[in-house]
């Protein structure tokens, strides 16, 4: 029996519908027509994730928006396609101050270098412990030293840029299957090769992760410091997902491959585009939902991996208003 | 919490108020579920009393019956299913 993380999936095509003040999902086959109706109780849902072509009006819609259910879609090739977030009081009524704030501090040269040093600095560090943990050597005091040098965001980004490029090296150390996940090169829209591939689709449910925990602080999530924020929508969850990639999106990966959870039979290869299979979607999420509802102890207090991300971006908050240390989260 | 609920609501033949659709349609919003008259799911404690007063309200005493488990931990439990599994509630 699973534990819910109150996120629920919908992998095949079909209609979600309002009816009785509730959301019905019937789903469809080849044909359009109806072969399965299921009730989504709708107190007990935060996030829908819909990975299939769904038919939706606008009274679902705002049925959902009405209950602070937040949608997430994406394309048939499991690429993000955007998010729909409900307009409540809880979402308009942002506080203005920390808006002000936001945008100060990441005018500020000065602040803006120190809090994207910070979530670099802590990214390399869980990276390293990830190494350590599964027996890989990696020497980080060349790239921290580096680190501390850089003044500007460009040069900050180049130490991330060129650790990354010899961390994913080492993977070809720690997974043990290199016939088929062998570890090349990074490359995205489209991931050419399965290993990128598995990459990009947990490091997409890790940012979603991060923003819905965003909308949830009175952070803006349009605003981010390590990321410029150019012609991307929003960036701050982007920043604040550098931190959980290398705790929950690649230990998940390494052990998925190393117990031949994944294997190459769960990708579909379609005009040179890679896929998972449904099968393949359901495991990955039921490994994600349990590591997400996962109690550790952090600060005396047990908490979950979501109630973690939500305290770090509290700390981001209280940073920027209130010129506090930042010290981000390292996993020991 | 995991919540396990059934109940038998006795037909309008017995009673002038028929509360059979009422108390179904508070419970689906609530738990998923696996039955004809079985829910069975995670909820939240605020949760579980909002539903518990529903159902009290629209429960009439002398003639239906709800029965509810509720479970802290999963620790001592399994589920064994023979057929068919309905609560397949992360995915659709």
């Amino acid at each position: 029996m699973q534990k819910n993380d109150r996120t629920h999936f919908i992998l095949n095509p079909g209609r979600l519908r309002r009816q009785d003040n509730n959301i019905y999902f019937d789903k469809y086959d080849d044909e359009m027509s109806v072969v399965a109706t299921k009730i989504l109780p709708i107190n007990a849902v935060d996030e829908i994730y819909i990975l299939a072509k769904v038919d939706m009006d606008s009274y679902t819609m705002a049925f959902l928006a009405d209950n602070n259910v937040l949608l997430h879609i994406f394309s048939p090739y499991q690429s993000f396609r955007g998010n729909f977030f409900p307009n409540t009081s809880n979402s308009v009524n942002k506080s203005g101050f920390v808006l002000l704030q936001q945008l100060r501090s990441f005018d500020d040269e000065i602040k803006r270098s120190y809090i994207a040093r910070e979530i670099t600095r802590v990214h390399i560090l869980n990276d390293a412990l990830n190494c350590k943990k599964y027996g890989v050597k990696f020497d980080t005091a060349p790239h921290i030293s580096a680190l501390e040098a850089a003044k500007t965001i460009p040069e900050i980004m180049a130490v991330e840029g060129s650790f990354q490029k010899l961390y994913y090296e080492k993977w070809n150390e720690i997974i043990t299957d290199q016939k088929s996940f062998k570890f090349t090169v990074r490359s995205k829209r489209p991931p050419a090769d399965k290993i990128n591939s598995f990459i990009s689709y947990v490091n997409t449910r890790i940012y979603n992760v991060c923003l819905s925990e965003i909308y949830k602080t009175e952070l803006d999530p349009r605003i981010g410091f390590l990321h410029e924020p150019n012609y991307r929508s929003l960036s701050l969850h982007l920043d604040l997902a550098e931190i959980f990639k290398p705790i929950l999106g690649d230990t998940l990966i390494f052990s998925m491959l190393n117990k031949k959870e994944i294997t190459a039979k769960d990708f579909e290869t379609n005009a040179g585009r890679i896929k998972f299979t449904n099968e393949a979607v359901q495991k990955i999420e039921m490994k994600m939902i349990s590591k997400l509802t996962d109690q550790i102890e952090a600060g005396g207090q047990k908490l979950t991996w979501r109630q973690i991300i939500r305290r770090e971006a509290n700390r981001l908050k209280k940073c920027i208003c209130e010129n506090a240390p930042y010290e981000g989260f390292v996993y020991q | 919490m995991y919540v396990i609920l059934f109940y038998d609501i006795v037909g309008a033949e017995f009673k002038e108020k028929n509360n059979a659709n009422r108390i179904r349609k508070a419970v689906e919003k609530y738990l998923p579920r696996v039955q004809f008259s079985v829910f069975e799911g995670e909820i939240r404690q605020s949760d579980f009393k909002k539903l518990a007063a529903i159902l009290q309200k629209e429960c009439i005493k002398e003639l239906d019956s709800i029965i509810i488990y509720t479970f802290n931990s999963l620790k001592y439990s399994d589920r064994i299913v023979i057929g068919q599994d309905k609560n397949q509630s992360l995915f659709s």
